[in-house]
């Protein structure tokens, strides 16, 4: 079973073009970047939320839901620590915080966590060969599309080796998800080898397995036939240019 | 083709020779099988031969390697392996995309054709292995005998000239292995193929047997020259039971002139096949399916586990026998269904497939004391009960080596070792004779036996026939997710049936002995005991 996010399904989103949906996510990154209010970032937050439920993506949010939880509440604290402004607001004796924090600390914190989002949606409806193709038919050279999908493919391997290998420790004694943290990192020590090993041996196998499939950087492939641009990626398209342009008018 | 003369080779400098004066001539079109035991040089010759040693990993190579001709020195690694496919046993890291349709058509879309060119082969190939049901399926969701597959089938896209398959049907159900072999001899009539491989199973489909043992050819010639081979058994070889008794002669005839029945005999081992009635486990109405996967990877299981009992599972790759181990060994939540247990604390352990992803220690000692010393158990003890176990498994002397430089066979016992020092009850091993040669199959087999005899429930997961033909008291067979069959193992061997749907083959002496009298036989301890020479 894949840990990652990608799970082959029929949704409006999954059945985008993977050039429309490298587009969408761009679309995304910006709006996030330029947007700087509160209330319209926690209003992009809701819709991102939306579009997890129209694509039936769930799952994956579910998945990583206690690590954005964990890193927004981190992002929340440092801006509370660090931000500055002209007045004071003492709350409780010596204790204050500067007027405006509440504000700025929610702004960046959901601006990082809705750029996540944005990612995390992308590769719940894209698979690793949709956006290397993607990223090929925008005119990027086949060994950096390739590149980007071996990546994916990399990592994800290598994260399966180490659930196995973890499988197996748990399976003669060494439960590394019992006791407390320091009891943990210690059994996480016996992972660390097994896992050294299998990837220094899966990243030398990868560079023969390419050899004898014919791979060469020099390569040109055509993937012609492969996507179609239909009625509806266009639709989907425009509005999402729409919606983009309503952003930077009127926000 | 290709010209080997007085190769040897070594890893290090100051290391002895892997192979050595290894001389070959292979012609065009020739299907080679290269036999050996584990430990014989089988893999290094195979990556010599594909330009990967000393090119890509290092190493001393001495003699003179020619390909097509052409001395390799004066060649690049890639121009041999543009030319050569060759299949690792880690078969799993040569998949290089995330689906099976993607692998199917990674080498021509890398050779320009076009993607529904490309796309049709791939669906033809699809087609001819019967692999369209996971044709659009992620790599990572399939069962280890299905990734074998589809390796070994996306090589083949490639089209190269030498085909060199190291290992290439550990993980793969038996008729499935007769089919892959019968593709390759038919469809590759033109090319020159060498499989390597622990057993002579498949030594018929080739042409030419070689035969290599501590890093020497022993045995280079045909079939026939096979069978008056002394050298073959010294290698811990072994031909198939008919070949080697009877080979050359109308068997059945032969038997049935030569030999008697004893049909008490015979009756007493149909009825010894319950070993307790004393019930451990029980599983009722589990259903399993894995997160974001719609379909049930198991669907409404029910079967009991007595205590004792030494279960076979088999089945064609896919069929969920792993995920149901694991459910059971406890590794595998979330199930649906109950699983009840005689006893609340019983311990079930689960061994791996790959020793690999267990071993860490540096020395064998303390791998195997491992689970110990994290359980405050006294020092003495330890050592103790660490050194009863080394010596059941035949590893006291090697007790001070680093695991790293042992045989696979002997990994695979510190595997083992490693989890039954915690005496558990009940021994799951998943594959665990995958890889091992015979003497080390034996070995190791003979110790599971041990332990049950001993009153250990032990359940092996296997493809491998001979495995399922000697050991155990019960089989249980599954399919789709379903149990298919779950009993004795006559049962299944004498049912067309469930053979056919459920990818098995007998051996060829279940054969024999069900041709002569329709009274099958599982073994050749069996054939002895029921057959006697007039």
């Amino acid at each position: 079973m894949s840990i990652f996010f990608y799970s082959n399904k029929k949704t409006l989103f999954h059945l985008l073009d993977p050039r429309v949906k490298i587009l969408f996510l761009i679309l995304l990154f910006i709006i996030a970047f330029i947007i700087n209010n509160v209330y319209q970032m926690i209003i992009l937050f809701f819709l991102l939320i939306l579009f997890f439920i129209i694509s039936d993506s769930i799952s994956s949010l579910k998945k990583v839901l206690y690590l954005f939880l964990f890193i927004g509440l981190m992002i929340f604290v440092l801006w509370f620590i660090f931000f500055k402004s002209d007045e004071k607001i003492y709350f409780y004796k010596n204790l204050f915080y500067y007027k405006g924090v509440f504000n700025y600390a929610g702004l960046y914190t959901l601006r990082f966590l809705n750029m996540l989002l944005a990612g995390l949606l992308f590769l719940s409806i894209t698979s690793y060969e949709d956006f290397s193709y993607g990223l090929l038919l925008f005119g990027l050279p086949y060994p950096v599309a390739f590149t980007v999908l071996l990546s994916f493919k990399l990592v994800d391997s290598f994260i399966n080796s180490a659930f196995t290998i973890a499988e197996a420790q748990k399976a003669r004694g060494n439960d590394v998800t019992r006791g407390n943290i320091i009891k943990r990192i210690v059994s996480y020590t016996p992972l660390v080898i097994p896992l050294i090993l299998n990837g220094i041996k899966k990243a030398q196998n990868l560079i023969i397995a390419l050899e004898t499939r014919g791979f060469s950087p020099q390569n040109k492939i055509n993937i012609k036939g492969k996507y179609k641009i239909t009625t509806v990626d266009i639709v989907f398209l425009i509005l999402s240019f729409l919606g983009f342009i309503f952003i930077c008018i009127y926000l | 083709m290709i010209h080997l003369k007085d190769i040897s080779f070594k890893y290090k400098k100051d290391l002895p020779y892997v192979l050595k004066n290894i001389n070959i001539n292979i012609l065009n079109k020739e299907k080679i099988l290269i036999a050996g035991p584990n430990g014989a040089g089988k893999t290094t010759l195979s990556k010599i031969l594909s330009g990967i040693l000393p090119k890509i990993e290092n190493g001393v190579l001495k003699g003179d390697y020619f390909f097509n001709n052409k001395n390799v020195n004066d060649l690049t690694c890639q121009e041999i392996l543009k030319k050569t496919g060759i299949l690792l046993q880690d078969f799993e890291s040569q998949l290089v995309t995330t689906t099976v349709k993607e692998e199917l058509i990674f080498y021509p879309l890398n050779k320009n054709i076009s993607y529904t060119d490309a796309l049709k082969s791939a669906q033809r190939l699809a087609e001819n292995f019967k692999i369209e049901n996971i044709f659009n399926r992620d790599t990572s969701e399939l069962s280890g005998g299905e990734k074998q597959k589809v390796a070994l089938l996306s090589l083949l896209t490639a089209n190269p000239e030498i085909i060199i398959l190291d290992e290439p049907f550990t993980d793969i159900d038996p008729k499935t292995r007769e089919d892959i072999i019968d593709f390759l001899m038919q469809e590759f009539v033109d090319k020159v193929v060498l499989v390597f491989e622990q057993t002579l199973n498949y030594f018929e489909y080739f042409d030419r047997i070689i035969i290599i043992n501590n890093g020497e050819i022993i045995f280079d010639g045909n079939k026939k020259d096979l069978f008056n081979c002394k050298k073959v058994e010294n290698a811990g070889l072994e031909l198939p039971f008919v070949k080697k008794y009877f080979n050359g002669v109308d068997v059945v005839d032969f038997i049935k002139n030569n030999y008697v029945f004893d049909e008490k005999k015979y009756l007493d081992l149909l009825k010894n096949t319950e070993k307790s009635n004393e019930k451990l486990l029980s599983v009722k109405g589990l259903f399993f399916k894995y997160q974001g996967i719609n379909d049930c990877v198991l669907k409404n299981i029910n079967f009991e586990i007595k205590k004792g009992d030494f279960i076979i599972v088999a089945g064609p790759n896919g069929s969920g026998k792993t995920t149901l181990m694991k459910i059971i060994a406890g590794i595998i939540s979330n199930k649906q269904g109950e699983i009840k247990k005689s006893i609340n604390d019983l311990k079930i352990s689960y061994i791996y497939q790959n020793p690999d992803n267990q071993i860490f220690a540096d020395t064998v000692f303390n791998e195997v004391s491992f689970i110990l010393k994290t359980s405050n158990i006294n020092q003495g003890i330890i050592k103790q009960k660490t050194e009863e176990i080394l010596k059941v498994m035949g590893l006291f002397d090697k007790k001070d080596e680093d695991p790293f430089n042992l045989p696979k066979g002997d990994r695979q016992k510190i595997a083992c070792a490693s989890i039954l020092i915690a005496e558990p009850d009940v021994i799951i091993m998943d594959e665990p004779t995958t890889g091992l040669d015979i003497p080390s199959l034996n070995s190791l087999m003979s110790i599971v036996e041990e332990l049950n005899n001993k009153g250990k429930t032990v359940i092996i997961i296997t493809h491998d026939m001979d495995v399922v033909s000697k050991y155990g008291n019960k089989i249980l067979v599954m399919l789709n997710g379903e149990i298919l069959y779950y009993g004795n193992k006559y049962g299944v061997f004498e049912n067309d049936e469930i053979l056919i749907k459920a990818n098995i083959k007998r051996t060829d002496i279940m054969n024999l002995t069900y041709k002569i009298n329709n009274k099958l036989l599982l073994n050749e301890k069996e054939f002895n005991i029921c057959w006697r020479k007039k």
